[in-house]
């Protein structure tokens, strides 16, 4: 009874310190969480589609049609900025499910290739088409709230607050039942009763929508991105590696990866000049050997924390 | 005469361009227990994933309560009330037994809202899976993982149930409690169409049978029959 109650003191206490953070910080320490929530964002909708056994890499380009949809939006249509997000969450359904009907029959690596070539192909669309993105110069856009980084820091902690809710929907919903199962065995989930294909669509489109908000928000909040950066494969590969380390099919997982793994990678950034890059690697390899079930598997071995 | 439940015409089907079944024709009426038997390799399991909608046949027509569900998707035609009881059973070992029989439940909400009720009914007919209902389900021996994957099926309140092996790789005292689990079942209305290599403990079960060799269809009769037909004597049950 008493490690039930710590299991709430714990998620509370991180509650608050996330709610209070920028405010009793500075601005550096104000734009590293902010870019570490984004991240929580990204891992937390990678793992979406894990659960449905997916491995995606559609997230960049849902990234970048969120940064750019809104981003184009906002400056040539004149939409308020939260129209704009809404225009770009829209436009990432349609483009999900679209997606989705056509790759979600492929299994395993031909889904992955599938979206690692949608991702391409938006890269090239917003190189070729300079009238309408600005081509390789990328676009601009005004600093969103004037550059206040608190209220910037409340959008995307909103955004992530929303991500986990709709976690943990996933997890105590009848998708977590068949999501369990369809991991299982595909086959004996769908003798069941279970359209694997409706479910994966579900799962594909949610993630596509976070992926999509999160990349809206950087657009406006950096003020500026181009093509290689906005469809990057980093982002869709840090969002992976950081759900894998954080522990896979879990709300706390993707996030604990990703506050962990930011925090690791800005410290190492500044302490170590150069190659810092190959210590983040090495960190990286040794925590898929020894936690193989991720930094939430970690509480499991610790029952106290339970 | 009972109205049949299952009607299959002409069915052939197989895997890429290699055809396994042959022009299959067979019914199953309900509240019956119909036995599918034949050597290893004959197409018994490839009749059962035809019948499922795991494989799409090439040709013919596959009709269930009436109505033609060839090309259906699985879950689809489970939510109709034809459910697969896969060979090598398949559970899903990460999650308990309780997490199990719930995914059976989810098939419609009809079968959702009478949960309570069918998972009683289910624990009744194999009271071991009540002790380990909390228990993963890949911790489950051999005969309970059998039980599991048919009560889970139950859980889907299936008009016919497709049983695929059940007595694969299991103790004889425990394929005789599974077996007449099977007719207990039959008794309560569900039809059930069985495909095993027992053919003996098959025909004493069901009321009908086929036997399917190569591919097709060489015999059918009730089952008395068929254990005084010559051939199946002498192949099948070595008198």
């Amino acid at each position: 009874m008493k490690n039930f109650k710590l299991k709430y003191v714990i998620v509370a206490a991180a509650i608050i310190l996330a709610g209070i953070f920028p405010f009793i910080t500075g601005e550096y320490y104000r734009h590293l969480g902010i870019l570490t929530l984004m991240y929580a964002v990204l891992a937390l909708s990678w793992d979406f589609a894990a659960r449905a056994e997916l491995v995606s890499f559609a997230h960049t380009g849902f990234f970048g049609l969120g940064a750019y949809t809104s981003a184009l939006t906002f400056l040539k249509l004149g939409f308020p900025l939260y129209l704009s997000f809404a225009a770009a969450v829209l436009l990432t359904i349609v483009v999900a499910i679209a997606l989705g009907y056509l790759t979600l029959r492929l299994s395993g690596i031909y889904f992955a290739i599938a979206t690692l070539a949608f991702s391409e192909v938006l890269l090239v669309v917003a190189l070729q088409l300079p009238n309408v993105t600005g081509g390789a110069m990328g676009i601009s856009v005004p600093s969103l709230f004037g550059g206040m980084r608190v209220y910037s820091y409340c959008l995307i902690l909103g955004i992530l607050a929303l991500a986990v809710v709709v976690s943990i929907y996933l997890e105590r919903s009848h998708y977590h039942l068949a999501f369990s199962a369809m991991r299982t065995s595909p086959g004996a989930a769908s003798v069941l009763g279970v359209n694997t294909v409706r479910y994966r669509l579900a799962s594909f489109t949610l993630s596509a929508i976070f992926s999509c908000l999160a990349g809206a928000f950087y657009v406006h909040y950096t003020t500026t991105t181009i093509p290689y950066e906005a469809f990057s494969l980093t982002i869709g590969v840090a969002s992976m590696v950081m759900a894998v380390l954080g522990g896979l099919y879990s709300t706390a997982g993707p996030v604990l990866g990703a506050i962990v793994l930011k925090i690791i990678e800005e410290y190492m950034r500044v302490t170590i000049p150069y190659g810092y890059m190959i210590i983040y690697g090495l960190i990286l390899v040794a925590g898929i050997l020894f936690l193989p079930k991720g930094l939430v598997g970690v509480q499991k071995k610790w029952k106290f924390l339970k | 005469m009972n109205t049949p439940i299952l009607e299959v015409t002409n069915l052939s089907g197989g895997y890429g361009s290699l055809q396994v079944i042959w022009n299959l024709n067979l019914t199953v009426h309900e509240g019956e227990i119909v036995c599918l038997i034949g050597a290893n390799g004959a197409g018994k399991t490839t009749t059962l994933r035809l019948l499922s909608g795991l494989e799409k046949p090439m040709q013919g027509e596959i009709k269930f309560q009436g109505i033609s569900i060839t090309n259906w998707l699985p879950a689809r035609i489970a939510r109709l009330g034809m459910t697969h009881v896969p060979e090598g059973r398949n559970i899903f070992g990460q999650m308990t037994v309780r997490e199990n029989l719930e995914v059976g439940a989810n098939c419609s909400p009809e079968a959702w809202r009478k949960k309570e009720a069918t998972m009683n009914y289910v624990l009744n007919l194999f009271p071991i899976l009540k002790e380990r209902a909390n228990q993963l389900a890949g911790t489950l021996s051999g005969g309970e993982q059998q039980m599991l994957a048919i009560a889970r099926a139950l859980m889907t309140c299936p008009r016919l149930l497709l049983v695929d092996e059940p007595s694969m790789g299991l103790a004889p005292a425990v394929v005789d409690n599974v077996f007449k689990a099977l007719r207990e079942v039959m008794g309560n209305g569900v039809a059930i169409f069985l495909v095993e290599q027992d053919v003996k403990r098959s025909l004493k079960l069901a009321e009908r049978g086929y036997v399917l060799e190569n591919g097709h269809i060489v015999l059918k009769g009730t089952s008395s029959e068929l254990m005084e037909h010559e051939e199946i004597k002498r192949a099948y049950l070595a008198v």
